[in-house]
C-alpha cells in the first residue's frame, strides 16, 4: 500500500468502507498519519457516525487507562480488588525473612 | 553512599509499611497485566523483595510508590519480553484481517457502536468497572492484551512496544486495533451501554 502514489491512495480512501477507516483511526493513535490517510479518514468521520464513536470510544480506552496508572502510582486512591488477607500474610513474612 | 544514615538520607524509605501503604495498588496493577490471582501476588511479592534487596538506590526524587510501581512495571515487561522472543507471532496478514469479525464481506460494521451512556471517565471511580475491565480484558488474547496494555496503561512508545513484543510496527497497529474493537464492545454489552441508566 504503501508503494503507491499518495495522491491515487487518498481517492481510493475516500471510497473506502468502514473497516479500512476504522483501522486507519485506531492507528491514527499509534503513529501520524500521512496527509492522505489523514485526510480521508476525517472526510469519512464526518458522515460516519459509527465510526466516530469508534474513535471516541478508543480515546476513553486511553483516558481511563492513563488515569487509572497515574492513580496506581501516585497518592489518589484507585478503586479495585485488594490483596486477600492471606497473600497479606504471606508476604509480609517473606519481607521479614528474606 | 556518603556515609550519612540510611534513614536520615531516605526518610522516605520504610519497607515495614510497604505492604500496607502500596500493596494493594501493586496488586492491582499486577492483576490487570497478569489477569490471574496467584500469578499477581506472586509479582508483588517478588517487587518488594526487589525493593528490599536494591532500597539504597532508591534516590527518593520520586515518590516510593512511583518508585515500587517501577520495578513491578520492568518486571512484567521484561516477562512479556522473554515469552515474546521464545515464541514470535508474526502474522503477515494480520493488516488485512485485523477487524474480521467486527465487519461484514462489504467492510460495514455488523453492530454499530453504540452512544456510552453518562461520563464514561467517572467510571474509572468505580470499583466494579475494574472488575468488569478485567474479565473484558481476560477475553482477549493474550499478545493483545500485552500490547495494548503496554500501549495504552505504560504509555510505551509504539516502536518500543514492537521491541518488547519482537513485532513489526504494522503488526502491532492490527494488533492495537483489534484489542480497541474487541475491549469497546465488550464493555459497551456490560458496562457501558447496559446497566448506566443515568444517561
Amino acid at each position: 500500500m504503501a508503494d503507491k502514489r499518495p495522491t491515487f491512495e487518498f481517492l481510493r480512501l475516500l471510497f473506502a468502507p468502514c473497516d479500512e477507516i476504522a483501522h486507519l483511526t485506531s492507528q491514527s493513535l499509534d503513529r501520524s498519519l500521512p496527509w492522505h490517510e489523514r485526510i480521508a479518514m476525517k472526510v469519512h468521520l464526518a458522515y460516519c457516525k459509527a465510526c466516530r464513536r469508534y474513535r471516541r470510544h478508543a480515546l476513553v480506552l486511553r483516558e481511563i487507562l492513563t488515569r487509572y496508572a497515574a492513580r496506581l502510582e501516585g497518592r489518589e486512591p484507585a478503586a479495585g480488588p485488594a490483596l486477600s488477607p492471606a497473600a497479606r500474610e504471606r508476604i509480609r513474612r517473606a519481607l521479614i525473612n528474606p | 553512599m556518603s556515609g550519612t544514615p540510611d534513614a536520615h538520607a531516605n526518610p522516605a524509605v520504610d519497607p515495614a509499611t510497604w505492604l500496607d501503604d502500596h500493596g494493594d495498588a501493586l496488586f492491582r496493577y499486577a492483576l490487570l497485566r497478569l489477569r490471574d490471582r496467584e500469578k499477581a501476588e506472586d509479582a508483588v511479592q517478588e517487587c518488594l523483595l526487589a525493593a528490599l534487596a536494591a532500597r539504597e538506590r532508591f534516590e527518593g526524587q520520586s515518590s516510593e510508590r512511583t518508585w515500587l510501581i517501577g520495578i513491578l512495571k520492568r518486571k512484567i515487561v521484561d516477562a512479556i519480553r522473554r515469552s515474546s522472543r521464545e515464541s514470535p507471532v508474526e502474522d503477515p496478514e494480520a493488516a488485512q484481517s485485523a477487524g474480521e469479525g467486527f465487519f461484514d464481506n462489504r467492510g460495514f460494521w455488523r453492530a454499530l457502536p453504540a452512544r456510552w451512556k453518562g461520563d464514561p471517565g467517572q467510571s474509572i471511580e468505580d470499583r466494579e468497572f475494574w472488575d468488569i475491565f478485567r474479565r473484558c480484558i481476560e477475553k482477549l488474547p493474550v499478545r493483545l492484551a500485552d500490547a495494548f496494555l503496554l500501549r495504552e496503561m505504560d504509555q510505551m512508545k509504539s516502536d518500543e512496544v514492537c521491541q518488547v513484543l519482537s513485532i513489526t510496527p504494522t503488526n502491532l497497529w492490527a494488533q492495537l486495533h483489534r484489542a480497541r474493537l474487541g475491549l469497546r464492545r465488550c464493555l459497551e454489552t456490560h458496562w457501558f451501554a447496559g446497566r448506566r441508566k443515568d444517561g
